[in-house]
């Protein structure tokens, strides 16, 4: 499957909105054009999927940041963003503390290996439903966290 | 409608227990529905004319083709023929797996099925020229040929051109197809 694909599978699964996700993807292709990032044969895909991911997470941040700072001075707004990606750096450290052992296989599944639902579904020997109860608590519990 | 959508999406991952199994998976079908590649790929190439040169272009073309791996070894192939006059290792072609669509051995490239502006991107990359594609039909014509990159590029422009439907050539610094 190519990796386009993939990438849009996973943003979608974390924020919905189709054109949203694809400006996330948009954005990391930005950074490979414009950038000196070399994708590495083995762990491109990895790496695109990574990407995505936290691209996703951050834009969730930014809108709790948005949402909490309405009130704020725009000093305090930068001030912010700058532990924000400190934040993110966070969030598998907060993921492989916060998930259980089968929530944290789903979850990589889904947002670094780029399985589908029923790919999983399959890798897990449970149901898609199942699946999805599993992201929805390890999603629910980092957007939790990332209102904080 | 985007925005209820969105809506149901997040009361889904919240609240799971208030949505049947059915519905669960409709939004799960709707979720790995695949995009359409080759729109996107067309949209992301007429946006960014400009640069199509760079690395990142080439990085990004294989992405939309799933194709990194090997435009790792084209890429490589292409760095090394540029520091020693054409001469590309066959070591690069360690990397190749097998359902791969694009497969290099010394200086022999083998596109299989693969879309012209893709094999474009790659051949033009090598010759150092742009690419100009100015027929839309041209561009998702799929292609099985062998390209030797120690041969001129003018050999590659006539093996193109013997195929019906597809006309192409070099202008300056570019190679235009129509």
């Amino acid at each position: 499957m190519q990796h386009y694909a993939k990438m849009i599978r996973v943003a979608r699964a974390i924020i919905y909105d189709e054109q949203e996700s694809k400006d996330v993807v948009s954005d990391i292709f930005a950074s490979l054009l414009h950038g000196q990032t070399t994708l590495m044969p083995d762990t491109a895909e990895h790496y695109l999927l990574t990407s995505v991911r936290n691209q996703c997470f951050k834009r969730i941040r930014h809108a709790e940041i948005k949402h909490q700072m309405e009130k704020v001075t725009a000093s305090e707004l930068v001030s912010n963003s700058e532990t924000e990606d400190e934040r993110l750096t966070a969030i598998d450290e907060f993921v492989a503390n916060h998930l259980t052992e089968q929530e944290l296989r789903i979850f990589y599944y889904r947002f670094t290996d780029g399985y589908s639902y029923e790919e999983i579904a399959a890798a897990e020997g449970i149901s898609r439903v199942a699946v999805w109860k599993h992201l929805s608590h390890a999603l629910n519990e980092i957007r939790n966290n990332l209102k904080k | 409608m985007q925005t209820q959508d969105k809506k149901l999406f997040l009361d889904m991952q919240e609240h799971p227990e208030n949505y049947s199994d059915q519905e669960l998976e409709a939004m799960m079908d709707d979720l790995d529905h695949m995009p359409d590649v080759d729109l996107a790929w067309q949209e992301f190439n007429s946006q960014h004319t400009a640069i199509r040169t760079s690395r990142g272009w080439l990085q990004i073309a294989a992405v939309f083709a799933g194709i990194i791996l090997l435009s790792g070894i084209v890429l490589a192939a292409w760095q090394l023929s540029n520091k020693n006059d054409k001469k590309v290792l066959s070591a690069n072609t360690e990397m190749i797996t097998t359902h791969n669509p694009i497969k290099a051995q010394d200086s022999i490239v083998r596109f299989d099925n693969v879309r012209l502006d893709s094999v474009l991107t790659i051949v033009a990359q090598h010759y150092q020229k742009q690419v100009d594609c100015r027929n839309e039909a041209v561009r998702n014509l799929h292609f099985h040929i062998e390209w030797n990159q120690a041969a001129p590029l003018s050999d590659f422009i006539t093996l193109i051109n013997n195929f019906e439907g597809v006309s192409l050539r070099e202008e300056q610094d570019t190679i235009i197809a129509e």
